[in-house]
């Protein structure tokens, strides 16, 4: 028997479809149990439904069950910053994000910023000429968005503030640093 | 002659022009002679859309390789730029060997690429002209149209491909005789143009070999010993990791020992659920203090293997007025490439497919040939972006392991590391100990030079050394351009038991390192200008001396400072080219 259950996750009022009773108490006694939940997400303002332990990592949930593949893995440990995703607009690192935090609440990946692809970060990072290899790039892509998004016209201090936990092997800082105040309209 | 000797392009009308292009090949060119005319050596595609497809058999890690060379191409193909595609293509051994290291993709590649550019470009004239029935040398080909000059008609090539049939042929004489365009007249070289690669990894679309998927696959966790060369499995007990929900297979070879599972979060659970015992293997010892001991005990005792000799060396050094030495050490390096190594692997019907980026397809095939037991030419790569390559997908490792356990789980998998493994799997830049010694004579220049290099060789590891028993990729930069009268550089090998292996920029991030950081010294002992000690010795190298003068120049060089600022200068002439911080 499936349940419907509302409650308050972080501060947002998530919805969560459980599969049985017995599982509808689990969640609610022991929310990190390791038994199997469908979760019902809104990425990109799709709604999808997933049957994952509610621990699971939300970027493993985007990347490798609904391959919406522009999330990134680096380090699994939120160190890196390849795996960053809104959550209601704040960036988060997904790779230590469980899914039953996002229920509830939307999920923009790379893939959702703009349905073109021409956000104004994404516009700047093309005219920067900023990824080289582009592993890193969706990650800082979505953080910058995010530190716009709060914060229009930000100093240096705040770029490398908001983008320090935000690693780039090929080290294109200098051009990331460029692009967010292109797209801030700052002049360079 | 042989087929592959021709540059050739057939085509049936409306199928597009594919134009082939062949040069010898060497060894790796094996069983091309018997293939059929549509398989020599491919640079191009050009389709009846007008879009000229350029095939990139380099990696493309982040260096731009695949707009780089298609610029090469698009030059002497006339092409307009806005035509241009790149795509990256399946390994054969018609490209020749495929790799990429180096820095050298564009200094290798710029003849042979600008020539099948220029013979592509001569045989659509040709085509057109044929099509109107005028001579070729009425027609001129520009941004990807050929006009007829007396009459000024008009085809695209997109519009030549579609209605006339192509087939030509050009030996490498004749492509040798093509006289290609002079810097000047460039019209694409040299000038600014946005990298291709660039949109797609702003919006999610690149690929990497992390992002593929197959029908039907799992994911596998490789269960890895705690200690690294010559540590074997002795027991595995798999009972409680297949108690684990959506664990699939425990697959157990000589060489691998991984779980496969539904998902990549199940199979690091039954993975870790293993309970394997190891045989540590006979370098579970080896620390950095027994590497240095080692190194320096070689350091004092073994001449080595001389990588440079110029002049009298011991005869200069023992009738210098002044002697300095320095010693000099160098870590071990990993890679760090963002993209944790993985690759998705099937084996079906005796072969192998690879979803993955791989900077060196011919060596590893050669190598997973022997290991799996197939032909080479069973073993295919489908060329995804590295999401980083820094040397680190030279290696053939990761890609063994999905083949392993592909073929043992009977379904393709995905294997990916995580970044803790990654990082304790790695081939790193060996641990170095360098020793300088220079002597000076009574004016304070230097006339005698001795640097001995004490590492391990990456190629020594591949069973790739020569019989000059010395791996030049682990010594280049030692080779420096400064004109010193007599000099000796030893080249001293100790293997250790770490894995090594090539790591970015290769020998130069140590043996200039050393080197530069030895003149700064002598400078600073001699009381002499750090750039005119190096401009001092750089009369026969104009270019690099430049390149110094620039540098100090910008950096306002003599200028005051701000107290807890300092400034230094360097210079590097290695992998052919002149560079400064």
């Amino acid at each position: 028997m499936a349940l419907l259950l509302a409650r308050q996750v972080h501060g947002d009022w998530a919805v969560i479809l459980l599969c049985s009773a017995r599982q509808a108490r689990g969640a609610l006694l022991h929310p990190r149990d390791e038994e199997g939940l469908m979760a019902r997400l809104l990425i990109n303002g799709k709604p999808y439904t997933v049957d994952v332990p509610h621990d699971t990592p939300l970027l493993w949930v985007i990347r490798e069950r609904l391959r919406l593949t522009g999330t990134k893995f680096g380090c699994g440990i939120a160190q890196c910053g390849a795996c960053t995703v809104h959550l209601n607009g704040a960036a988060v690192r997904s790779c230590v994000t469980p899914v039953s935090q996002a229920v509830g609440k939307r999920v923009t990946t790379i893939e959702g910023l703009h349905p073109e692809g021409k956000h104004p970060v994404q516009e700047a990072w093309i005219a920067e000429q900023v990824p080289q290899c582009g592993y890193c790039q969706s990650g800082q892509i979505m953080q910058a968005a995010a530190l716009l998004a709060k914060n229009p016209k930000p100093t240096d201090t705040d770029i490398v503030a908001a983008m320090n936990g935000n690693i780039c092997r090929c080290a294109t800082y200098l051009r990331i640093q460029r692009a967010i105040k292109r797209a801030a309209g700052i002049e360079v | 002659m042989r087929r592959r000797e021709f540059l050739k392009a057939t085509a049936a009308a409306g199928v597009g022009l594919t134009l082939h292009f062949g040069i010898p090949l060497g060894r790796a060119a094996r069983g091309v002679e018997a293939a059929s005319a549509f398989d020599p050596n491919t640079t191009l595609t050009i389709t009846p859309d007008g879009i000229i497809t350029v095939h990139i058999t380099k990696a493309e890690m982040g260096q731009g390789v695949g707009t780089a060379l298609s610029q090469i191409v698009a030059e002497e193909l006339e092409a307009d730029w806005k035509d241009v595609r790149i795509d990256y293509p399946i390994n054969d051994p018609k490209y020749g060997p495929m790799g990429t290291g180096g820095s050298r993709s564009v200094n290798t590649g710029f003849d042979t690429l600008s020539r099948a550019g220029a013979a592509a470009r001569i045989m659509l004239i040709e085509a057109a002209a044929k099509h109107w029935g005028v001579p070729p040398d009425e027609c001129r080909a520009e941004w990807s149209i050929v006009r007829h000059l007396p009459t000024g008609r008009q085809l695209s090539y997109g519009a030549i491909v579609a209605r006339v049939p192509i087939t030509a042929t050009m030996s490498p004489d004749d492509l040798k005789k093509i006289t290609l365009k002079k810097p000047g007249e460039y019209k694409v070289i040299g000038h600014w143009l946005p990298r291709l690669d660039i949109p797609e990894k702003t919006n999610g679309r690149a690929r990497y070999g992390i992002d593929m998927f197959l029908p039907g696959m799992l994911y596998a966790k490789v269960a890895y010993p705690p200690t690294r060369e010559g540590a074997r499995h002795t027991a595995v007990d798999d009972s409680l990791a297949k108690r684990v929900k959506g664990y699939v297979k425990t697959v157990v070879t000589p060489d691998v020992v991984a779980v496969v599972a539904d998902s990549y979060e199940v199979a690091v659970k039954a993975r870790d659920a293993l309970k394997v015992a190891w045989d540590s293997g006979p370098k579970a010892n080896v620390s950095t203090a027994s590497i240095l001991q080692d190194y320096e005990r070689k350091a004092q005792t073994d001449p080595g293997k001389p990588f440079v000799q110029i002049g009298n060396m011991p005869g200069a050094m023992g009738e210098a007025a002044k002697k300095y030495t320095a010693t000099y050490r160098t870590d071990f390096l990993a890679h760090a490439q963002m993209e944790p190594m993985n690759c998705l692997a099937r084996y079906a019907n005796g072969e192998y497919d690879f979803y993955t980026g791989t900077q060196l397809q011919t060596r590893i095939a050669g190598v997973l040939s022997k290991k799996l037991d197939v032909p080479p030419t069973s073993i295919r790569f489908h060329q995804q972006y590295l999401g980083g390559g820094f040397g680190r997908r030279l290696e053939e490792d990761i890609v063994l392991e999905a083949a392993l356990i592909a073929r043992e789980a009977g379904r393709p998998i995905k294997l990916i590391r995580s970044r803790e493994e990654d990082l304790r799997r790695g081939y790193y830049r060996s641990l170095t100990l360098q020793t300088l010694a220079a002597g000076l004579d009574g004016s304070g220049r230097i006339t005698a030079w001795e640097h001995a290099v004490v590492t391990a060789y990456p190629r020594a590891r591949w069973g790739l050394l020569d019989a000059t028993g010395i791996d030049p990729f682990s010594m280049n930069g030692s080779d420096h351009v400064y004109d010193i009268p007599n000099q000796l550089v030893r080249a001293i090998h100790a293997e250790h038991g770490i894995s090594v292996g090539y790591w970015r920029s290769v020998a130069p991030s140590y043996t200039f390192f050393a080197l530069e950081s030895f003149l700064d010294e002598l400078a600073n002992l001699q009381k002499v200008d750090p750039v005119q000690l190096r401009l001092g010795m750089l009369s026969k190298q104009p270019r690099l001396a430049n390149v110094v003068k620039l540098a100090a120049d910008r950096a306002g060089w003599g200028s005051p400072l701000p107290s807890n600022v300092g400034r230094g200068i360097a210079c590097a002439s290695a992998q052919e080219q002149k560079t400064a911080t």
